[in-house]
């Protein structure tokens, strides 16, 4: 179990974790291979199939988005109110509530690795249902009562 | 009923792998049914045993290791259609010879 200012978060094995963990020792031997290509895709997939059999609970949801809106359907169909982070905003709200020093020195570190993180601070509700009003909160603002965990 | 983007990984993902494994035909065909849509994508190249489909599935196992790849496309598509509600099926193609899959996705109403 692992938490997050007051927030307790569950932390599921995936069976994909064997599987990149001898990508990158096939990778570190033979730099030429691309092992671990399709990995981000298949762990999506993954997560997707959990959700949609029940074996995530209900509940505040925290959507962390990265290269396009690949399972969105499948997503909204189940949580059809989503907050959607970036992962730029991602970690900006970490700093934020003071969980990391510093979103800059992440972004800085993932850019030195050779990945590429999109440049978009994307941080809004999903799509609601017809007459349902937005409950959405500003989860950048660590001092707002109604954001990311209740605050710092 | 299915996002875009979800459709492309799939079609994408059976795509490559028949191309990988075909001779030199791929076929990729769409029909309505009553409850949804069926999507087939079928090669001429050796297929997949009856005995081996299961293990063809596993993320990141391979069957045959003499072309490149991660073992991880029919194991993407597997969970993609599972979270959609839909079947797989693999088998051997009767017009190329090859792998057959197929995927029955249901209609369903997104509001």
């Amino acid at each position: 179990m692992v938490f997050v200012t007051d927030v307790p978060a569950e932390t599921l094995p995936t069976p994909l974790l064997a599987v990149w963990q001898q990508a990158v020792a096939d990778e570190t031997k033979d730099p030429n291979l691309h092992s671990s290509e399709g990995l981000g895709d298949a762990t999506i997939a993954w997560l997707l199939r959990q959700i949609q059999g029940g074996r995530i609970a209900e509940g505040p949801t925290l959507v962390l988005t990265e290269g396009g809106p690949f399972g969105n359907g499948v997503l909204l169909d189940r949580f059809p109110e989503p907050h959607v982070l970036s992962t730029r905003a991602f970690l900006r709200a970490l700093a934020n509530f003071k969980v990391i020093p510093s979103d800059e020195a992440v972004i800085e570190e993932i850019a030195n690795a050779g990945r590429k993180l999109a440049r978009y601070l994307a941080d809004r509700p999903g799509r609601l249902s017809p007459g349902t009003k937005t409950t959405w909160s500003e989860v950048l603002e660590a001092d707002k009562p109604s954001g990311l965990g209740g605050g710092p | 009923m299915v996002d875009p983007q979800d459709l492309a990984e799939l079609l994408g993902n059976l795509a490559e792998n028949a191309a990988k494994w075909a001779t030199s035909r791929v076929a990729v065909t769409s029909a309505a049914a009553p409850d949804g849509v069926v999507l087939g994508v079928e090669d001429d190249g050796p297929g997949i045993a009856d005995g081996d489909v299961a293990a063809a599935l596993i993320r990141g196992g391979r069957l045959d290791e003499s072309r490149p790849g991660t073992g991880l496309g029919l194991a993407i598509v597997s969970d993609l259609v599972e979270a959609y509600g839909g079947t797989l099926t693999l088998g051997r193609s009767a017009g190329l010879g090859g792998l057959q899959v197929s995927v029955r996705l249901p209609a369903r109403h997104i509001a």
